[in-house]
């Protein structure tokens, strides 16, 4: 695998290139000190993966990877920048896939190269590509939610701009207020207004929610859904996953991240109910007669499953890399043996399991580190389940 | 004609009749006379002496006119009066003293006193005389002659007509009231004019208490309230008092009046003069507003004498200071004296005022309790007429909350600048901490890579040692963990890594200190730095926002001496400068991607000035920008990116507190210099750099 490092201060090259050394059997490690240079070496040279720096003189990091993501996209687009204030920034704009700040851990940085080849691996797969070929219209980047990324781009947008843009949909706007008022955000005031809502939950997690609304709101319009199929259910266990998830991380981009790849983890299923709907019901019946998980039946039948399905849609709407990655392998998430830290997917994968009340693995667990959190999880999880009566759509 | 002579012939008739009538009466009286005079000739010639010598002696005039009009006897005073000789007068028609006939009014059987006439004297003058008759007898009894006694007049004529001039032209309305109910009679040109009446004669046809509001300002009825003054005024003979009038047209004025009491055709009246005020209380008031403003004053105002004595202090002083009125009378403004300014400060402040100029500067003080307090301070001399210096007025703003707030301002813009600095220098900070942390890795890997080596090394070794031995065995060990290193490839990162690792620690330790020499606040307080380090240093904090776009290129003048300086101030200064300066550039060069552009900065020592000369290779400053960049909260940055503070602080800095000069030199398109001066012996000692 050749990987291209870009960085105007050449120690940093040198450092990374010695700190690398051991996997050069793995990995063949081209360094250059420009994006003029970079851009050069990947017309002649086949790289898999593009490590830059941000602020350069000449041609910077944004600007190299504008060119890369139209002249080369399947390059895997990497930041590793000193300055950790541009991230926020540079995620509305869907031109990195994973975002990494100075000083970075020798292992961080490899297990995110690992991990964005493996998301790679998974997207590139021929039988995905195949059934995705087959589905005549998916869907493109819900509008309102398209509209909020614009608008964020503007340092100078407020609660009251967002809220404006949410309100352009009448329902819409109903469906978030019911969202954030239902027993699932425990709030002691009732939200009637939505830019109330707005600064109360802040811009990204309003932005996920009305993702999840606009592409909840798709779906249910299809008229030949499964008999089998339930989008309400589907919902409610997107957030109650969502709930635990987010719950599981501290940092704000982080909890962002997850409830969002929770959120969305089942986006398949939505797309195969609609698009293929007669292969989905046919994997049900397969899943309740053998009484296998459905994902394993999907991939019997299909060679893929609504995991994958959804992580190639999110990745083409291009949504960061953390949350496509949690779609695609909540079902197989990665082992210690491959990465050390607790990621977004790992959270969404331990999350969905603990509102399915499936089996812990508490192996699993210990690895990471996290089994004195398992308890408070897990009532949460059971707490939420209590809510099931409620409608949401 | 028979008729005519009838009647002629009556007519002779009757005269003859009387002429014999006459005659007869004629004789009569020579009969008497003489016979009288005979008579008397002996008796009588003591008397008439006697009499004529009582005639002389008067000093009054008199004439005696016969009843033909002839002036029949005059005496001396007479003769002095008209200054005709007595011979002229004797025999001379009266009519002709008088000026016209009309004396047949006054020469009659009947006595008359106290008429004003006027003689025509020799000379042609009128003289104005108060005239008496007296009927003359003669022994029959019959009235012959009237003897005309005349006093002159002129001098009460000359005072009459004064007063009346007086009365005429006087600005006070005079009028007279009389009884019963105390009405106008009369009143002077001023009163019409002062009560907007047509003339006299209609202004007396009002009362006083149409001349009067409804009210006086004490609240009193006006039309009982001035029967009151009357009284007073009746009983004791005058009263002055203050009024408030209505003119006719309705305008109310201010007043003085002054009631007097005069008899006259032997009754009471009353004199009044009204004063109308308006004017001397609009003046008053005038006063009044200009006195209340300096005892309103947020300003301390204080009024010596030339000698510097206080004679008087505002309340603002006293709140400031602690000292009363009462306690600052007469003493010495040396009272608020802190002693900071040195004795040469107030030597030119003395030097300055008694000079008769204007000093103004700021003062450090302190007040009654101790507390110090800083004030900027205008002291003006007051000259009278003759130029000579009568007062000293010291008008006193206390800036020490203003001190403390531009202090404050100062710091936020530092903090400001620290803030946008920070991302930078985190990321200054983070480059060489990645690589050293990668290096540290690369060693750890390498140095356990290494021990397999020195492990099987070591085996070797003691193989050999026990019987000279070499098991082939322990020799292929050694060798593929010695492949396995890569021990060239070790042998020369290792060093590289190592020298890499410290040269970054090296950065690190480097750009830390420079922030904390940069940040660390001076306290106010002036130290002897050296200029060209200082300047360094900021250069090295600044240098993630120029590096980007810019090479700096530095050209110091070692033989620059250490001066006194705010340290962190100055810093502050070539911070803000360099800042501006990569922006210009970054215009310039579509932020750096067209390319670098060039911070020159250059030090001089320039005779008693120190120059640091900032260039830049930027877009340039339009010349009415370069106007304003000193301004406060003038900026041409878009909004978000300036604050218009950063000059502005430079410039109070560099002229304020050090006494120097900042100026540009630049013009469009071809960047822009800022060159700063600063005395290399530091603040002079100026009012101003003392307090700082």
């Amino acid at each position: 695998m050749k990987i291209l490092f870009v960085d105007d201060e050449p120690r940093i090259l040198e450092g990374i290139e010695r700190m690398l050394f051991h996997l050069t059997d793995e990995w063949d490690i081209i360094c250059t000190e420009s994006g003029e240079a970079a851009l050069e070496i990947l017309d002649n040279e086949s790289c898999q993966v593009l490590v830059t720096d941000m602020r350069m003189p000449g041609m910077d990091g944004a600007a190299l990877l504008q060119e890369v993501c139209v002249h080369h996209p399947d390059v895997i687009r990497i930041i590793l920048s000193g300055h950790a204030e541009l991230e926020s920034a540079l995620r509305v704009v869907p031109v990195a896939h994973q975002f990494l700040t100075k000083p970075c851990a020798a292992e961080t940085l490899v297990e995110t190269v690992v991990r964005s080849c493996r998301l790679h691996k998974t997207l590139k797969n021929r039988e995905l590509r195949k059934l995705i070929g087959k589905l005549k219209n998916l869907p493109s980047v819900p509008r309102i939610y398209s509209e909020l990324g614009t608008a964020l781009m503007d340092p100078a947008m407020d609660a009251q701009g967002v809220a404006q843009i949410i309100s352009q949909d009448p329902a819409m706007c109903a469906k978030v207020l019911q969202l954030v008022n239902s027993s699932f955000f425990t709030r002691a005031a009732h939200i009637s207004d939505i830019s109330q809502a707005v600064v109360l939950l802040g811009f990204q997690m309003i932005k996920n929610l009305v993702l999840s609304v606009e592409i909840f709101h798709l779906s249910a319009n299809t008229p030949k859904l499964p008999e089998e199929f339930h989008i309400e259910e589907l919902q409610r266990h997107a957030l109650s996953t969502a709930l635990i998830a987010k719950d599981m991380f501290s940092g704000r981009l982080q909890v962002d991240d997850a409830f969002m790849g929770a959120m969305l983890h089942d986006i398949g299923k939505l797309i195969l109910a609609s698009e293929a709907p007669w292969e989905l019901d046919n994997a049900l019946k397969l899943a309740t007669e053998e009484t296998l998980p459905v994902f394993v039946a999907e991939q019997r039948l299909m060679g893929v499953s609504h995991a994958e399905i959804g992580a190639y849609l999110l990745g083409m709407w291009g949504l960061p890399y953390p949350i496509v990655e949690a779609v695609a392998n909540h079902h197989n998430p990665m082992q210690y043996s491959q990465c050390t830290t607790f990621g977004i997917p790992e959270a969404v994968h331990l999350a969905n399991d603990l509102v399915n009340g499936a089996e812990i693995d508490s192996g699993y667990l210990e690895d990471f580190g996290v089994t004195q959190k398992l308890a408070a999880w897990r009532k949460q999880a059971e707490d939420l389940c209590l809510t099931r009566g409620e409608n949401l759509l | 004609m028979i008729v005519t002579n009838f009647s002629t012939e009556k007519i002779l008739t009757r005269r003859l009749d009387r002429a014999t009538k006459r005659i007869e009466i004629l004789e009569k009286m020579i009969e008497t006379t003489s016979r009288d005079l005979f008579l008397a000739n002996q008796q009588t010639i003591q008397e008439k002496e006697y009499i004529e010598s009582l005639l002389e002696s008067m000093g009054v005039s008199l004439i005696v006119v016969s009843h033909d009009g002839i002036i029949r006897q005059v005496n001396a005073e007479t003769i002095r009066l008209l200054g005709y000789p007595a011979e002229q007068l004797l025999g001379k028609q009266f009519a002709e003293l008088l000026g016209d006939n009309r004396f047949e009014e006054l020469i009659t059987d009947v006595a008359f006193s106290q008429y004003e006439w006027a003689y025509t004297a020799h000379d042609g003058r009128k003289i104005p005389v108060l005239l008496s008759g007296t009927p003359v007898r003669n022994k029959a009894g019959k009235v012959w002659a009237t003897s005309c006694i005349a006093v002159d007049i002129t001098q009460r004529k000359r005072a009459e007509g004064q007063f009346k001039v007086m009365i005429e032209t006087s600005a006070d309305a005079i009028m007279t009231l009389a009884p019963p109910d105390w009405s106008f009679t009369s009143g002077n040109p001023a009163t019409v004019v002062m009560f907007r009446s047509r003339d006299e004669r209609h202004f007396i046809s009002f009362g006083p208490a149409q001349l009067s509001p409804e009210y006086q300002p004490d609240g009193q009825v006006s039309a009982i309230k001035s029967q009151e003054m009357i009284k007073l005024a009746l009983r004791k003979g005058s009263h002055f008092f203050e009024w408030t009038h209505r003119r006719l047209d309705g305008q109310i004025f201010p007043a003085t009046v002054l009631l007097a009491r005069f008899e006259f055709a032997g009754e009471m009246q009353l004199l009044a003069t009204v004063h109308d005020i308006s004017e001397r209380r609009y003046t008053e008031d005038q006063l009044m507003r200009l006195s209340k403003a300096v005892e309103y004053a947020n300003e301390s105002i204080v009024i010596t004498d030339p000698q510097g004595v206080i004679q008087y202090v505002n309340p603002a002083f006293e709140k400031l200071t602690g000292y009363t009125l009462r306690e600052a009378i007469n003493q010495n403004p040396r009272i608020l004296k802190s002693g900071v300014q040195s004795a040469e400060f107030y030597a030119n402040l003395w030097q300055t005022i008694k000079n008769g100029h204007v000093w103004s500067g700021r003062i450090s003080n302190r007040a009654k309790n101790g507390t110090a307090f800083i004030e900027d301070v205008t002291i003006s001399p007051i000259v009278d007429d003759n130029g000579v210096i009568t007062n000293f007025v010291a008008v006193k703003k206390d800036i020490t909350k203003q001190i403390a707030l531009e202090t404050r301002a100062l710091q936020s813009q530092k903090l400001e600048s620290i803030g946008q600095l920070a991302a930078g220098i985190a990321h200054e900070i983070n480059t060489p901490i990645q690589f050293v942390g990668d290096n540290t890795v690369f060693l750890q890997r390498a140095f356990s890579s290494l021990i397999p080596v020195l492990e099987t090394g070591r085996q070797l070794l003691d193989g050999s040692k026990q019987d000279g031995k070499i098991a082939p065995k322990a020799v292929l060990a050694a060798e593929i963990a010695y492949k396995k290193a890569k021990i060239g490839f070790l042998a020369k990162q290792i060093p590289r890594a190592v020298e890499q690792s410290l040269e970054g620690i090296e950065r690190v330790a480097h750009i830390v200190s420079a922030m904390k020499e940069f940040s660390h606040p001076s306290q106010g307080m002036m130290q002897s730095i050296d200029l060209n380090h200082a300047i360094e240093t900021t250069l090295t904090v600044a240098r993630n926002e120029w590096k980007y776009v810019a090479d700096m290129e530095t050209d110091f003048d070692q033989t620059l001496p250490a001066m006194m300086c705010l340290r962190d101030e100055f810093n502050q200064v070539i911070l803000n400068i360099i800042v501006n300066a990569a922006h210009a550039i970054s215009d310039n060069t579509n932020a750096g991607k067209d390319g670098k552009g060039v911070i020159r900065v250059v030090t001089r020592c320039d005779g008693r000035w120190a120059e640091v000369r900032i260039s830049d290779s930027g877009t340039g400053i339009p010349e009415e920008v370069q106007q304003r960049v000193f301004d406060p909260f003038f900026t041409t940055k878009k909004v978000g990116l300036g604050t218009g503070q950063g000059l502005a602080i430079a410039r109070s800095v560099v002229v304020d507190k050090h006494a120097g000069t900042i100026d540009i030199d630049s013009a469009v398109g071809e960047g822009a210099t800022f060159i700063i001066r600063l005395p290399i012996h530091g603040v002079e000692n100026t009012a101003k750099g003392s307090v700082m």
